[in-house]
């Protein structure tokens, strides 16, 4: 029992003496804390908009005629896209879209009205760019849109005029409803940020123990003589830390952001212990790298991007080698942003991310122990 | 030539210099090394089990983006898959699918698409949109052909509005011609802030800024020249082989003008050095410096644009979008890599990124005293 007691004293002070450290030290305070709460803010601020509306396009209308003047209504009434311009020609129309004022140009061609009366087809073109392509799927899926319901009047006005009845069936038998599911406005915001929040707080973490752990090598005091408390302690100091900063971003943050919040708290909770936990074990061992403070800031900025991208988010697995993916999964943030974003914006339970929970579980055995060997091997060096 | 012995001598140094950035872009280019995403796993729940729903079921898995993976028996089990992650979407063809299309009651497929991963989400509601589509005036045209009309008018009839779609510039929709041609460059910013700031720190922190500034005997001007020709050279290198990943590697396209990339590359470069020199100056505190300069060139990439764009933001939030030399290049890359501009449309984004440039002018006074100063020297 006073083993045991002993023990804890040991975790406890090796913990507030890495806590004294952290705050003595405003380089680590800047990462670890404020770096955070800044990133966090901007990046939600960045994606506030959420969802892309009214995009500037041009009309050539080299029809016009009462038909191809509704088309031009209908297509400005969308939400999506604004009638910006209607030009002459297609050269000016050009010169509009390369002066990044207009993002699409919609062609209506002379003999449109005239096609329709005759019971021809009708052509339009539709010239979206394709450079930007959240611009392109959003002016594109609006001029899709309004030329199929433009189109399903001609056809009930015609199945009429031929005596058919049933017109609006005939017309289109069989209709799509879309339910989009976890994000109704794919608002791009409530898609991006979960996995940007989780990341900040793996990238931020590394580099400020590595701060912290950089500036002990540098002094090359840092003498360890009981490795696995040692480990304990700093775990759990900056675990603690963590702690606090992963309940404001995930509570206040989301509250304020209005992201999805349709998973059970608890899951939550054992999902992101399990990574703080992680995290944490990950960035002592990289510290057996460091020579000098500074060397973990330069070593590791470059790889937020590379992190994202590996844990499926912006383009799903299907889309990058799955070799890759695998390697991913080294890195904590990857399992942590599938089963985050499962739980809290897809509802699913801790079941359902089972496989997510065991990865980050796999981890923490693993980095615990390279962090030990890094601890020990300090003290094997200064002996 | 001193420069180059400490870039030589310094593990750090060379890191960030040379082996990171060549690491970066090696891994995107095995990143997008596969080029278009296709056969994204969803699930069908065929309540009908008619000829007709199960000629849909088959058309769903022959489109190109869709895979169909399971087919749950009812909704639930498929809300089971999508929360486990098995699959990104659910179609549901009701029940008496083809008797009410038969009797002229029509039908309806839903699409319960996953709005928690956008880029699937657009993906899948194309292709499921294209197959209903297709469905749809398949159907049209037969009923009107049982009226007695050629097949020529039962398509005029079915769709008298054709849409001819035009991608422009990207017309395959490439994601790798896409994020491949941004990714890039972020990580030649980055480094080379990160670069410039640890060669100019590193005579702060190890009180060397005498030795250096003897070197050029005392003039500062000389010596930044000498050590920031030097970055300069080791990042043009980089670039290069930057340029050479996307243009030769990741294929995208090169429109416009060669010599108008080359020099933008090159004035990107110079317009960062600028930045961390102005931070360098500012702080006079390497560590400082590195976070802040840091901080700030990751940011470039949420405010450019290029994946969320700069016009669906808050109003205040896009006048911050200028004040990244970021931006500016990738609209004049865009402009003459995809989209095959005249140069006249691109040269003042050149010319935002060269006032930049004027940050260290700004700021020379100061320059001079942090590193001529005894004080600053090694404070850290």
């Amino acid at each position: 029992m006073r083993a045991i007691c002993k023990y804890m004293r040991r975790i406890a002070r090796a913990a507030s003496d890495e806590w004294r450290r952290i705050f003595r030290d405003e380089g680590a305070v800047l990462i670890l804390i404020l770096a955070v709460l800044i990133y966090s803010t901007l990046y939600s601020l960045g994606y506030g908009g959420e969802v892309l509306r009214d995009i500037p396009i041009v009309v050539v209308d080299e029809s016009r005629t009462e038909a191809s003047r509704r088309l031009v209504r209908a297509i400005d009434a969308s939400p999506n896209v604004n009638v910006a311009f209607e030009a002459t020609d297609m050269v000016e129309a050009r010169n509009l879209f390369y002066a990044r004022r207009a993002y699409g140009v919609v062609l209506i061609p002379s003999d449109y009205e005239r096609a329709l009366v005759q019971g021809r087809q009708a052509a339009l073109a539709a010239y979206c760019d394709a450079s930007y392509l959240l611009v392109y799927r959003q002016s594109l899926e609006a001029v899709v849109a309004v030329a199929q319901s433009e189109g399903v009047r001609v056809v009930e006005h015609r199945l009429e005029a031929a005596g058919v009845g049933d017109a609006p069936v005939v017309a289109s038998p069989v209709a799509l409803r879309v339910h989009n599911l976890f994000n109704p406005w794919l608002g791009y915001g409530v898609f991006v940020m979960p996995a940007v929040l989780i990341l900040i707080l793996q990238q931020t973490a590394l580099v400020g123990i590595g701060l912290v752990g950089g500036t002990r090598n540098e002094r090359s005091r840092g003498r360890v003589r009981r490795p696995f408390a040692t480990l304990i302690g700093r775990t759990v100091a900056y675990a603690a830390i963590y702690g606090v900063l992963a309940t404001y971003i995930f509570v206040l943050h989301y509250r304020m952001f209005d992201y999805p919040t349709n998973g059970s708290a608890w899951a939550c909770v054992a999902l992101l212990a399990l990574y703080i936990v992680a995290v944490t074990l990950l960035g002592i061992s990289l510290c057996g790298l460091y020579r000098r403070r500074e060397e973990s800031l330069v070593l590791l900025l470059w790889s937020s991007i590379p992190a994202l991208l590996v844990s499926g988010v912006s383009l799903p697995s299907e889309a990058f080698p799955e070799w890759l993916y695998m390697v991913g999964k080294l890195l904590p943030s990857s399992s942590a942003v599938e089963g985050y974003v499962r739980i809290q914006t897809m509802g699913a339970s801790l079941r359902e991310v089972a496989p997510q929970m065991m990865t980050l579980g796999v981890l923490v055995v693993l980095y615990g122990i390279t962090a030990y060997v890094v601890l020990r091997g300090v003290k094997r060096v200064k002996k | 030539m001193r420069e180059g012995r400490r870039f030589a001598a310094s593990r750090i140094y060379r890191m960030a210099g040379l082996w990171l950035p060549l690491v970066a872009f090696g891994f995107f280019v095995v990143f997008f090394s596969k080029g278009e995403v296709r056969n994204l796993p969803v699930a069908v729940v065929d309540e009908d089990n008619t000829p007709l729903s199960r000629r849909a079921v088959s058309m769903f898995d022959a489109s190109s983006e869709l895979s169909v993976c399971y087919e749950p028996q009812s909704v639930r089990e498929a809300e089971q898959l999508l929360r486990r992650g098995d699959i990104y979407a659910v179609i549901l063809l009701p029940r008496n699918f083809q008797s009410d299309i038969l009797a002229l009651r029509g039908s309806s497929v839903e699409l319960y698409n996953s709005g928690a991963n956008l880029s699937t989400n657009g993906l899948i509601s194309r292709g499921v949109m294209v197959v209903t589509r297709t469905l749809s005036a398949a159907t049209t045209i037969r009923m009107v052909e049982q009226q007695g009309a050629s097949f020529g008018e039962a398509l005029a009839v079915a769709e008298p509005i054709v849409l001819e779609q035009h991608a422009l510039f990207n017309p395959w929709l490439n994601y790798g011609y896409y994020l491949a041609g941004c990714f890039m460059p972020m990580m030649l910013v980055v480094l080379c802030v990160v670069t410039t700031t640890y060669a100019l720190g590193t005579e702060l922190r190890d009180a060397t800024a005498h030795e250096w500034l003897a070197e050029s005997e005392g003039s500062l001007a000389a010596a930044l020249v000498g050590k920031l020709g030097f970055v300069t050279l080791i990042m043009s290198v980089v670039a290069a082989v930057m340029l050479v990943a996307i243009f030769f590697v990741q294929d995208v396209p090169l429109r416009g003008s060669v010599l108008l990339v080359v020099v933008a590359t090159v004035v990107l470069i110079l317009s960062y050095e600028a930045v961390a020199l102005f931070i360098v100056a500012l702080t006079a505190n390497m560590r400082l410096a590195l976070s802040l300069g840091g901080g700030y060139s990751v940011l470039a990439f949420t405010f450019s644009g290029i994946t969320f764009p700069t016009m669906a933001m808050y109003g205040a939030v896009t006048w911050l979008s200028p004040l990244f030399p970021y931006m500016h290049y990738m609209h004049l890359m865009i402009d003459q890599t995809v989209r095959g501009a005249a140069a006249e449309y691109s040269l003042h984004y050149l010319a935002w990124m060269v006032t930049f440039w004027l940050l260290p002018i700004v700021a020379a006074g100061r320059l001079g005293r942090v590193f001529r100063d005894e004080k600053y020297l090694k404070r850290q």
